[in-house]
């Protein structure tokens, strides 16, 4: 199977590779436009193109501030030891070309927010650098903290040059031996209204999640995005009970409840099927649900469930269905 | 259906409804709102905080020491609102226009009859004492206006329409 075969590839685009920098760090910026010249999709900030790498496809964030956009950048992180997607990406050179999907986003800024802390770690920097770009451009009103490993700045001349330009305050954090006094000192005294947007490695980001919280910040300001997988792992089989009819649907390994569910010949509407959208959610009566999407809120966890991705943690899930 | 009978009322989902202190568990510094010379006890955490009065007169609420307290709040603060309806929600209302969140808001009304009616016909603001379905003379345009279910977080009043706007003459 190859990564075409992905719905979001399906219904993606083509984008030739005009321009590659090579980065400090192992990180290479890579700039795609459409093979044509005509103008892409735009984006809000914080959205990601899923790429077909191979037989991969992987998220990349787009590094721009997404209003008309004739060109998009992302900058790709060289993992050699990782599933293959980045060596990929690195490979390019120009000319060559790649099916994407279009812009999605799921880390959006908050509109009313009376200020954004932006945070990065590391590759991290990549959406965050769209999030001040769009702030720039809007007038809002942002301050950013970059914390990096020594050596690997890449993009910090970037948020400098959008720093000065803006009247941004940019904390730049070398090492992690610094990191948690810059960022209790970044955290304190924000007025009321201020939102935190923060990207970077897993515990990267539980750190500065549970230092805001430590600091009296409540869930709704934290906003955060992991690395997603564009390919989940199986998961476990389990049984979907049908509350109203009482019928019992098996869900393999492999095979998402959505997919389950459509295979009894039911229309569940759906958009993405890629736990993005919304569309597809489900009322859920009882079992765990084992969420995998990046839109339901944790209240809505409780009692809904997105059949694309999520599965179950118990051997049945009834639905109200 | 039965269409002699009239429905049922169903509470509109942003209706008031009973909350709790529990938004103060986590706070750094907290506000505490008294409306309308409230005095019910207040149970905060040892942090630092600051006390501001709000009162209404009529259906306007004076709400002036409460934007002095907003203009300094910072990010860890959490409000505690004590009094009677109509001034406790022009208070939640005023703190997330500054950018307060319901989760960091905690809401304890005395008095749940005391309400605004605004209305649908001249945007005027009445203050009626009594349930949804009360009926009250616009202190704008005269008509005489029912206090509806719909109730608008935003402007912290209950819709208000003509008493027989849909009778026909």
């Amino acid at each position: 199977m190859t990564s075409a075969t992905l719905p979001v590839l399906r219904d993606g685009i083509d984008l030739l590779v005009t321009d590659v920098i090579e980065r400090a760090g192992g990180i290479r910026s890579i700039g795609l436009v459409a093979p044509g010249g005509e103008e892409l999709p735009g984006f809000t900030a914080g959205s990601h193109l899923v790429v077909g790498c191979g037989e991969k496809a992987n998220a990349y964030s787009l590094t721009g501030e997404g209003l008309f956009p004739e060109r998009y950048t992302i900058s790709v992180l060289g993992q050699p030891s990782g599933r293959g997607g980045s060596m990929f990406m690195h490979r390019l050179a120009i000319g060559d070309t790649v099916r994407a999907s279009r812009p999605r986003s799921a880390f959006v800024p908050v509109a009313d927010a009376r200020l954004h802390l932006l945070v990065a770690g590391g590759i991290g920097v990549t959406p965050i650098l769209s999030h001040a770009r769009a702030a720039a451009t809007w007038g809002r009103h942002a301050a950013i903290l970059y914390a990096y490993a020594p050596g690997s700045d890449a993009h910090l001349d970037d948020l400098e040059n959008i720093a000065r330009d803006a009247g941004f305050e940019l904390v730049a954090c070398e090492g992690r031996a610094m990191l948690s006094d810059a960022l209790a000192a970044f955290l304190d005294d924000r007025p009321l209204g201020s939102h935190l947007y923060v990207c970077g490695p897993g515990g990267f980001m539980a750190h500065v999640l549970d230092q805001a919280r430590d600091a009296g910040w409540p869930e709704e300001r934290l906003h955060s995005e992991a690395f997603s997988a564009t390919e989940l792992d199986a998961g476990t089989p389990f049984t979907a009970r049908l509350a109203r009819s009482g019928e019992r649907v098996t869900v393999p390994a492999g095979v998402s409840l959505l997919e389950a569910l459509e295979g009894t010949g039911r229309a569940i509407p759906n958009m993405c099927r890629q736990g993005v959208c919304g569309e597809c959610v489900l009322p859920v009566r009882s079992g765990r649900p084992l969420h995998r999407d990046s839109f339901l809120s944790d209240d809505e966890r409780a009692s809904s469930i997105m059949p694309c991705v999520s599965r179950c943690a118990d051997a049945e899930l009834e639905l109200d269905l | 259906m039965n269409l002699l009978t009239a429905p049922a009322p169903t509470p509109h989902v942003n209706a008031p409804r009973d909350e709790t202190m529990v938004a103060l568990a986590s706070a750094r510094s907290v506000i505490v709102v008294r409306c309308d010379g409230e005095r019910l006890p207040v149970l905060v955490p040892a942090v630092p905080v600051t006390r501001v009065a709000v009162r209404s007169i009529g259906a306007d609420v004076d709400l002036r020491e409460l934007r002095a307290a907003l203009e300094d709040a910072r990010i860890g603060v959490r409000f505690a609102i004590v009094g009677p309806e109509r001034t406790v929600y022009a208070a939640r209302a005023e703190i997330r226009r500054a950018g307060g969140l319901d989760s960091e808001i905690a809401i304890r009304v005395t008095d749940r009859n005391a309400r605004v009616v605004l209305c649908a016909h001249c945007r005027e603001r009445t203050s009626v004492d009594g349930p949804t379905g009360s009926v009250v003379a616009c202190s704008g345009c005269g008509l005489r206006l029912v206090t509806n279910e719909h109730f608008s977080r935003a402007h912290a009043a209950y819709l208000g329409h003509k008493l027989d706007a849909e009778t026909d003459r």
